[in-house]
């Protein structure tokens, strides 16, 4: 997986692990949005680029076994990484692709991620990430879900 | 203008966790009979390359994992390979010029398999995954010898003691 440095075009490897205790001092509000120690609870992640310890994004997921599906329950990309001044793009492509693997490696063919959006960016979410609609929930699965791995994890 | 510059902002965040016990609950029906629907159209390639898929990250997260506390995995993923692919395993033994007895023992660990076998193999998983995702050729083999270090590795509480009878150790005193 890989982010675009916005400014050159220039594509960086990044990887995706299990947040540490210690990396919640850095997760803070003013870059983070929200109190992300309230996720320790759950199964939390850091986006950053190989080789750097510097966190670019963060994913909270929750495992629903018996629905074969995986919640996407938080998702926040850096403060410098919004917006039309980011520094790099794809961090939250590659995030909700995160999630598709981690869905597809649990439960293969019947794999599953959903979220809940901001109403005003259901149309956003549907036609950048091919995601379907039911009710106020966004789902992936089956051929979007494989084709929206494929393109964050071309692994060029 | 402010709306819009917002709506962008928020284009990088998610936050499900909003609603209600009783909105989850409607929104989890509502999920489930969209997906039931959409299932019952999925086709069997689709069915297969999401199978395939799954099987690569798992493998992958295996060779990842520095635990060693699993073994066997070569035989599971070869099996789980074989099975996503063929419904008769002699058709894959058969692909690949090998016995059907042959597979059938390197699946049940009876045999250690064949240097040669283990080409093929990587050479069948080649051409199956040309088109569906990037798949290392070095993959079988990082799984085949993860199992032989976790295996050496599960005993070594017994060698190391019965072993350390045969070793002279050179100590160095630790710099603190």
């Amino acid at each position: 997986m890989n982010i675009v440095d916005v400014r050159t075009g220039k594509k960086h490897l990044v990887e995706i692990l299990p947040v540490e205790k210690d990396d919640y001092k850095k997760i803070t509000k003013s870059i983070f949005w929200l109190n992300w120690k309230e996720e320790q609870d759950f199964s939390v992640y850091k986006l950053q680029r190989k080789g750097s310890n510097e966190l670019l994004g963060l994913i909270s997921l929750e495992n629903f076994d018996a629905e074969s599906r995986v919640e996407i329950r938080l998702l926040a990309v850096s403060k410098n990484n919004r917006g039309k001044s980011k520094e790099y793009a794809n961090i939250a492509g590659n995030l909700i692709a995160f999630a598709c693997i981690e869905s597809l490696k649990l439960y293969g063919e019947m794999a599953c991620v959903s979220l809940v959006p901001k109403t005003e960016l259901v149309a956003h979410y549907i036609e950048k990430y091919d995601m379907l609609q039911a009710g106020r929930s966004l789902f992936l699965e089956g051929i979007e879900l494989i084709r929206l791995i494929t393109k964050y994890d071309g692994r060029d | 203008m402010a709306e819009t510059k917002d709506l962008e902002k928020f284009k990088y965040l998610i936050d499900s966790r909003k609603l209600s016990k009783s909105e989850k609950e409607r929104e989890r029906e509502l999920l489930a009979k969209a997906r039931k629907e959409r299932y019952a159209s999925i086709t069997l390639t689709e069915t297969k390359i999401a199978k395939l898929l799954q099987l690569k990250y798992q493998m992958e997260a295996y060779i990842d994992d520095a635990n060693y506390n699993t073994t066997s995995s070569f035989e599971r993923f070869l099996a789980a390979y074989v099975d996503i692919l063929y419904e008769k395993r002699k058709n894959f033994a058969e692909d690949i010029s090998v016995t059907p007895i042959f597979l059938s023992h390197v699946i049940n660990k009876h045999r250690e398999p064949k240097e040669s076998f283990i080409k093929r193999l990587i050479v069948h998983s080649r051409d199956t995954y040309k088109s569906i995702s990037e798949f290392s050729l070095d993959l079988w083999l990082k799984v085949y010898y993860q199992d032989k270090v976790s295996n050496f590795l599960r005993g070594s509480k017994k060698w190391e003691k019965s072993e350390e009878k045969y070793v002279k150790s050179k100590f160095i005193k630790s710099v603190k």
